[in-house]
């Protein structure tokens, strides 16, 4: 019996586990269950700088904000196991994991997931033309390139704008590739901005918005792909087909939260983000298993993913220790312009300052009000210059603002106006 | 006068920058909203440069080989990225590596250190 | 050294046959171009074990499926391949076609098709709650099933190696020449010579072009390619038979049916290619496979993992071609095994043994075959118990390296080593299964190449996709 089980040992659980610590836990109460050989998840192969700003005030590469961390939990002795895949989770919080040393069952006081991300692959976007070998999503060709120490081709073409192909666009340059091209089909970018700046301005590496790959050629290797503008349907406009040689096609078309075990355990999934719906103490329908990072939505900074995970560690000590969580929940709608936000259920007997709602927009818009409704009142309306689908907005409540919304005890909408 | 538009990449939030300079004179910066941005964009003009990462080959004990994530301490000039790499894939180092340990000094610039981004043992 | 019997091709018509042939005390040699079985038309189909009533009464199809149909069963129960009777069901939507659903049903019975019969709308819905309601009838064939095809072709070429037979791969067959005592073959480039007694073209797509190296030219292979979808494990509707749509002059109708992994699968189309290898997917292909499915069950692509085409070698006599050569002595063509050559194939093998004896081949049972192959042990298949006794022997059990098919190091290692075994990384997810669920490789690939490349001795940058040049990683980043 251990009173902390989390499943996954990256950036979220990492945080979770330190929290859970901090908050009294004892050590030997706590169990980190990672399927990889080491501690830090997909932050090991993530290289680049950029992590951290707002958790450490600096910018660190990957390893070096998963290595603060772990620091952490060497120094709180935190027992944690490795090479270990979680193969099952009852509703009774019995988790089941494999290792070389066998099958083994711990029953736990609450269970964090934190399972993180896969990326979404070709066949999700039923790309037409042949399946040779030179076609990789972009966080795979980061593992073999940063990892394992192997070039995964020479001359590149990038579909989709994700911040790992931006990132690989940079790493394959200076690794001696040439990146002839990012495609992304919508007429935005998915990534941040400054990577669209650092990462292809910096090496004259073009973006071609509202453009998709149409064909891919060879039969054994990648030999080539033809690309094409699309209209505002996202149909290709065949006159704009130009065929670009190449030998790796690297895919950065978007993350999904791996919920396979959520799946299986009969956790309420959220269709938009894929994740889990979750409440303000990130708790899911599931009672005593939280969720947090990227298994519950896709973040696009880890220091968010950090303190999300905080945030599950503190009320999953809670409920391990029978401290009443909050129960009687309104929900939280994405409206006009909203696709999702986490969490999808408030109490708002029990919301306090320290609750925030993150979302992410379906577009880009520029000027817009990014209003709180509870009913039909407005709660809160704050001015956006600029909202993008690939950056994440959050909001957060004052007292007053929390007051107007215990009074007024309705279901929540977020949207645009 | 010349005037250029600049994504600022000093943190995740971007913001668009204008600098309107004479030379390497800088008359006039707006779009920045923090003091780092404002400082990014005329260097960017003046003298650009940029952190590079990357790994380094590193030889354990029993023959192995693993990469070592690097990063220069310093940002380096832009115009220096390719040469850095040649120096930084020459490189071959043997474990165990701390954190922070120095691989090369005077990287490029004086002053500045290729120093590893991770224990290994 | 002199073969008696050399077998071009391993699909699943040359490996059946090179399985049968290992029952007799022979020398057989099957020679396959690729790096690995099936990977022709046999791995790209529906996966249906066909019961029997497409056929047109008198062909070789109709003479060879009904039958084949349950030899099938048999041999997949010998081979230990997962396979599952769930029946099929040909949905009509209106009275119009009523008539070819009745012509189809006598044909069937004319063809010795067991348990056949009409069902109506409400047996029909209550088979299959989720079909549109227009669906009003359907011919229901409760002995049509659904299989693995590759994992059969490779448990029938890894059972006649057991057996004592040999397998050349990345042997292309380029030139056919007749000697004193047999045939002889060569690959492309002339290197290498196989020399055997009989000879028998299971070429699939390439059938035509292995015959006009005999010098027959007097029938010709037509592709026909076929595309399709796989949904995700998840797939919100899934069907529990396999539902066609009515079989038109191209085909057997868009099919929609569940895998034996669990899967869906949605297909195919037909359309006529010019070049056999043309198992590219187009967008207006898919669109087409998904409006026919969607004509059964109210599905969309959400959860569409991949898609895939293959390449029918349909014959220019619309029937399987089983003939000895009309120019040289000692080979036999099979060609034209298009659908239902995968339901017929173990009735094929023994057919086609029977058609070389008539040629002369002697047939001397071998006392020592065995029928028998064990299926590789699949972690994800056991319980608890078993898992830790397996990890307990082995501990390369505890360590799961596809994390979304739950596939180990061990099996892994085993696929590798086993006869008939793999050497890219395409041939251990077809024996494994890893890579091939929802990240599709994308986190277990890179283990996967590093565990070919320890277990091969050889260099990473030599693991291959599927051989040849199908390179994955083209040089070290630091020398």
């Amino acid at each position: 019996m251990k009173k902390i089980v989390i499943i996954g040992g990256g950036p979220a659980g990492l945080a979770a586990a330190c929290k859970a610590y901090e908050m009294g836990t004892k050590p030997e109460d706590i169990l980190i269950i990672e399927r990889d050989r080491e501690l830090g998840g997909i932050l090991n192969q993530c290289i680049h700088a950029g992590f951290g700003l707002h958790m450490f005030g600096e910018e660190l590469t990957g390893p070096e904000y998963a290595a603060r961390y772990i620091a952490k939990v060497n120094e709180y002795k935190i027992p944690y196991t490795l090479n270990s895949m979680v193969v099952d989770i009852t509703p009774q919080r019995e988790v089941s994991y494999v290792c070389s040393d066998g099958l083994k069952t711990v029953k736990a006081g609450a269970v964090i997931l934190a399972m993180g991300c896969r990326e979404r692959t070709r066949g999700a976007l039923n790309i037409p033309g042949t399946r040779p070998a030179g076609i990789f999503s972009a966080g795979t060709a980061q593992r073999f390139v940063n990892v394992e120490g192997y070039m995964v081709g020479r001359k590149v073409v990038i579909l989709g704008s994700g911040d790992i192909g931006l990132i690989m666009a940079r790493r394959m340059t200076l690794e001696g590739a040439k990146v002839e091209c990012v495609c992304e089909v919508m007429p935005y970018s998915g990534g941040l901005a400054r990577n669209i700046a650092q990462c292809l301005d910096d090496f004259d590496i073009p973006l071609y918005l509202s453009t998709t790959v149409i064909d891919i050629k060879g039969k054994e290797r990648v030999e080539g792909v033809t690309i094409a503008q699309v209209d505002q349907n996202r149909k290709p406009i065949m006159e704009t087909a130009r065929y670009i040689e190449c030998d790796t096609l690297l895919l950065s078309v978007g993350l999904i939260p791996e919920n396979e075990l959520s799946k299986n355990l009969g956790i309420t999934l959220d269709r938009v983000t894929s994740g889990a719906v979750v409440n303000q103490d990130m708790q899911t329908s599931c009672e005593g298993i939280f969720a947090c990072g990227n298994v519950l939505h896709v973040h696009d900074l880890v220091d968010y993913v950090s303190e999300e995970a905080a945030h599950a560690a503190e009320s999953a000590v809670k409920f391990a220790d029978n401290v009443a969580l909050s129960d009687k929940t309104v929900n939280v709608s994405a409206i006009n312009g909203v696709r999702y936000t986490v969490p999808q259920k408030i109490d708002l007997s029990a919301i306090t300052t320290e609750n925030k709602i993150f979302m992410r927009v379906d577009n880009i818009y520029k000027n817009k009000y990014l209003c709180v409704k509870c009913g039909d009142v407005l709660v809160k309306k704050v001015k956006k210059a600029h909202v993008a689908p690939g950056e994440m907005e959050v909001v957060g409540f004052n007292a007053e603002e929390i007051q107007l919304m215990k009074n007024t005890a309705a279901d929540i909408t977020v949207g645009l106006e | 006068m010349a005037v250029r538009e600049m994504t600022c990449i000093v943190c995740p939030q971007g913001c668009k920058i204008k600098v309107e300079y004479e030379g390497s004179e800088i008359r006039q910066i707006s779009g920045f909203t923090c003091k780092r941005g404002e400082k990014y964009a005329s260097k960017e003009i003046v003298s650009p440069e940029r952190t590079i990462t990357s790994t380094v080959a590193a030889c354990s004990n029993d023959g192995e080989l693993t990469l070592v994530p690097v990063k220069s301490d310093k940002p380096i000039p832009k115009n220096k990225m390719f040469d850095a790499m040649e120096l930084i894939n020459k490189q071959k180092i043997s474990l165990p590596v701390e954190a922070g340990q120095v691989i090369v000094s005077d990287f490029m610039e004086k002053g500045i250190n290729l120093v590893a981004c991770k224990k290994i043992i | 050294m002199l073969y008696d019997v050399a077998v071009i091709g391993g699909g699943i018509t040359g490996c059946m046959l090179l399985r049968e042939l290992s029952r007799y005390k022979l020398k057989t040699v099957l020679l396959e171009r690729s790096s690995d079985f099936a990977c022709g038309a046999s791995k790209a189909n529906s996966a249906i074990v066909h019961a029997g009533f497409d056929a047109e009464e008198g062909t070789l199809k109709a003479k060879l499926n009904a039958p084949g149909c349950e030899m099938m069963y048999r041999a997949a129960k010998e081979l230990d391949v997962h396979i599952k009777k769930v029946g099929s069901l040909v949905i009509i939507f209106s009275e119009e076609e009523r008539p070819q659903l009745e012509k189809l049903y006598k044909r069937g019975i004319t063809n010795g098709v067991p348990e056949l019969r009409i069902i109506e709308k409400e047996e029909l819905h209550k088979l299959e709650p989720d079909l549109t309601d227009e669906a009003i009838a359907a011919l229901y064939a409760p002995t049509a099933g659904i299989t693995c095809p590759y994992e059969m072709t490779i448990a029938a070429a890894e059972n006649a190696m057991d057996n004592g037979a040999e397998i050349i791969r990345e042997f292309e067959v380029c030139h056919l020449e007749k000697t004193s005592c047999g045939i002889s073959i060569y690959d492309n480039d002339k290197k290498r010579r196989i020399e055997a007694k009989y000879v028998v073209n299971c070429a699939g797509v390439f059938s035509e072009k292995v015959a006009n190296m005999a010098n027959d030219t007097h029938f010709s292979i037509i592709p026909n390619r076929g595309e399709y979808m796989i949904g995700d494990k998840n797939f919100p509707i899934k069907p529990n038979t396999i539902l066609f749509t009515l079989p038109s002059e191209k085909g057997k109708g868009i099919l929609f049916s569940r895998t034996v992994d669990d899967n869906v699968i949605i297909g195919p189309n037909s359309h006529r290619v010019e070049d056999v290898e043309d198992t590219s997917v187009t967008s207006e292909g898919l669109d087409e496979i998904l409006k026919g499915a969607q004509r059964l069950m109210p599905i969309n692509t959400r959860d569409v993992i991949t898609s895939f085409a293959g390449v029918r070698p349909s014959s220019s006599t619309k029937d399987f071609i089983v003939e000895p050569s009309r120019n040289m002595e000692g080979l036999l063509h099979a060609a034209g095994i298009e659908s239902p050559g995968f339901a017929s194939s173990v009735a094929m093998g023994k057919y086609l043994v029977e058609n070389l004896e008539k040629m002369g081949l002697e047939l001397v049972e071998n006392p020592d075959f065995n029928p028998f192959r064990k299926k590789m042990n699949r972690f994800r298949d056991m319980n608890n118990t078993e898992r830790n006794a397996m990890i307990k022997e082995n501990p390369m059990y505890g360590n799961v390296i596809c994390r979304c098919e739950g596939v180990t190091e061990a099996e892994i290692v085993d696929s590798i080593h086993r006869n008939a075994g793999a050497y890219t990384l395409d041939s251990v997810k077809r024996r494994t299964r890893a890579g091939m669920g929802r990240c599709q490789g994308g986190f277990c690939s890179p283990k996967v190449c590093k565990i070919l490349a320890r277990e091969l001795n050889i260099p990473l940058e030599q693991v291959t996709k599927n051989g040849g040049n199908s390179y994955i990683l083209t040089h070290k980043t630091k020398e």
